[in-house]
């Protein structure tokens, strides 16, 4: 019992520590996104699509990036190249691509005159015991018996540590949301770094979204995402835009929420519904925490304009 | 100083242009949509506009619609004056007819002239404690009061939920007992639905326009959304701003929630909001944060998802397309504000 619940554990951790992962390299390049809820919306009805008509994983991942990036590619436009609020953008992008655009493709697909009766069903990414070390008892069985999804967040956090504090392209992009003005004196396109960080985020949105539906819940549904991004939002804070530390956060909540799971499967007398309100205080609890050590980018959500 | 009249010709006509134009633009994008869709445009609209204003029933079920956009757009529009972004508008809502739903069943039935204002009264203390804790996270401990909003959004929605399925369940079907006659708020065209709420959210509009033209307190919210750190020297206790304006925000959100219970349902469920707080944002955004302008933008609002609901059987076209819609609106009124900005116009 206690191994499904760790196993539960890593397996919620990953589409939180995939999305906030991506946000903090947009917010430490000093755009804020508040848009990933909805991103990662677009994201996972994509990957449904992608998966369903090829009838392969792969290309529906791809698919789920794709369009996670192409918001991206927006979200770029708007902030960095008009200099609109990024407050507001990500709220609109919130209503315009969670509420709004995945609800429309997906009953527009799925659906005859606007209501989806069968939904597409998914065979997901399935679980691959490594050979040898998933014979260790217990440990094993936690960490050695998952999708391939989840064994790709090891790699992906190494990648995104070294990437970040080891090479320039870190440096690069830790200053411009710094320093915008000294980075540009200094040869770096501020325009062009944030225009990556933010579409860079756009994937990984994209991605989370597609981990849910391929190989968490196997299809879509309408407010599948649940508030997601803005935890993942909140992880950012409370992992100080470090992604090694984002995962501990998104491990936490990964375990408050197998830990509401087991309580549900276990017949406890609580009420369902105030399990599912767990995360959402621990969310809160977890910002207050985290917001007290913060040190955000200096220019967090400040335009960059060459000519002042 | 007095404006030439030219000038302020321009100024309204800047007010209003960039509305006007993103309503255009939006709807002209929304029209590629549909055809990508595999629709017409024009069917699809002609039907957003018969289902919306086409019958008497219909103009009212509009105004139904207006009611709960209206006070949440509102909600929105106190706090973002003092820069603080309240999001929270549905669980403020909820929180709000839960607690007149509580009030009305437990209370014995009190004549109308009193029990409307205790349940309006309730339904705004309720909304206002709600929004109060991402208020002081935000004003003692600098906590981003975005997100807590939002993830609050989700608790008086499960509460909800639990309520209506379990502790206060009435009946097989899954909602309350029914609120005593005396609580319903009176219909104000016969035949239809269209209640009297309407006229709480227009006089909401009205009280916060006067706050914000003639009161102190009016002053020192835009003045701590202009600088706060000016604001600070100026001897405003911005703290106290933030607080009080997110608290009037979830009041009047709250009051959403009371007319949705006494004026619509008459009882609690679950979806009594299908996210009006969202189109509330976007109708704060589009009537430029000017409660008046507001009154206007949530009527479209109002119409455009009564007439989407005709729209989905009409053309086939998803009733989530007026999410598409404002989403856009939203962006184009960003874009335009800036555009004008740069013309020189303001």
């Amino acid at each position: 019992m206690i191994i499904e619940f760790l196993r539960a554990t890593i397996r919620m951790a990953t589409p939180l520590m995939l999305a906030a992962s991506g946000e903090a390299y947009d917010e430490l390049a000093g755009v804020i996104n508040l848009g990933i809820d909805g991103m990662m919306a677009v994201g996972a009805v994509s990957a449904v699509i992608g998966a369903y008509f090829t009838g392969n994983l792969w290309m529906g991942l791809l698919l789920g990036m794709v369009a996670g990036g192409l918001l991206g590619v927006l979200m770029a436009f708007l902030t960095t190249t008009l200099h609109l609020d990024q407050v507001i953008c990500g709220i609109a992008m919130n209503i315009l691509a969670g509420t709004g655009l995945s609800v429309v493709i997906y009953r527009r697909l799925f659906g005859t005159g606007g209501i989806v009766i069968d939904s597409p069903v998914i065979v997901g990414f399935a679980d691959i015991s490594i050979p040898l070390l998933s014979d260790i008892p217990i440990i094993g069985q936690i960490l050695f018996n998952h999708n391939i999804l989840v064994y790709l967040m090891l790699p992906i956090i190494i990648i995104l540590m070294i990437v970040l504090y080891k090479t320039t392209i870190g440096l690069n992009i830790r200053s411009v949301g710094d320093n915008p003005l000294a980075s540009e004196g200094l040869g770096v396109s501020v325009v062009r770094t944030r225009y990556l960080a933010t579409i860079f985020a756009g994937i990984m949105c994209g991605w989370a979204g597609a981990y849910l539906s391929l190989a968490e819940i196997g299809t879509f549904f309408e407010g599948m995402i649940a508030g997601r991004g803005w935890i993942a939002l909140s992880l950012v804070i409370f992992g100080q835009w470090n992604p090694l530390k984002i995962l501990v956060g998104a491990l936490l909540f990964g375990g408050v929420n197998a830990l509401q799971m087991r309580i549900q499967v276990m017949g406890i007398a609580i009420p369902y519904q105030f399990l599912l309100m767990l995360p959402y205080i621990l969310t809160i609890i977890t910002l207050v925490i985290g917001t007290r050590r913060a040190r955000p980018p200096a220019k967090l959500g400040i335009p960059y304009k060459k000519e002042e | 100083m007095t404006l030439s009249p030219l000038f302020s010709v321009k100024i309204l006509l800047s007010k209003l242009l960039v509305p006007i134009v993103s309503v255009l633009l939006a709807f002209g994008i929304g029209a590629i949509c549909i055809l990508i869709c595999g629709a017409n445009p024009l069917v699809a609209y002609a039907s957003i506009i018969t289902g919306s204003l086409g019958s008497v029933t219909r103009i009212s079920e509009t105004l139904v619609k207006t009611t709960p956009i209206l006070l949440t757009g509102l909600c929105f529009l106190v706090a973002s004056k003092a820069k603080v972004f309240n999001i929270g508008g549905e669980g403020q809502l909820y929180m709000g007819a839960i607690a007149v739903v509580v009030t009305a069943l437990t209370l014995p039935p009190l004549p109308s002239i009193l029990f409307i204002p205790i349940l309006m009264l309730i339904g705004f203390l309720a909304g206002a404690t709600w929004a109060f804790i991402p208020g002081i996270l935000k004003a003692k401990l600098r906590v981003n009061e975005i997100i807590t909003s939002v993830l609050l959004n989700y608790i008086p929605i499960l509460l909800t939920e639990y309520l209506v399925l379990d502790a206060m369940r009435e009946g097989i079907l899954p909602q309350t007992a029914m609120i005593p006659s005396s609580a319903k708020l009176p219909i104000f065209i016969s035949g239809t639905r269209a209640h009297a709420g309407l006229l709480i959210g227009i006089a909401s509009a009205l009280v916060l326009y006067i706050i914000f033209e003639k009161t102190v307190l009016g002053y020192e919210i835009e003045a701590t959304g202009e600088n706060a750190g000016a604001a600070t020297a100026a001897g405003i206790k911005v703290n106290n701003i933030f607080l009080i304006s997110i608290c009037i925000g979830g009041g009047l959100a709250g009051l959403a929630g009371v007319g949705e219970i006494c004026g619509v349902q008459w009882r609690l469920k679950s979806g009594i909001s299908p996210g009006y707080s969202f189109y509330g944002v976007a109708a704060a955004l589009l009537g430029k944060n000017h409660p008046l302008g507001t009154i206007l933008s949530s009527l479209l609002f109002a119409a455009l998802i009564t007439g989407a609901e005709s729209m989905q059987r009409g053309a086939g076209v998803p009733i989530s397309f007026a999410y598409l819609i404002q989403g856009i609106l939203i962006i184009c009124v960003l874009g335009g504000e800036i555009l004008t900005r740069k013309m020189g116009l303001r």
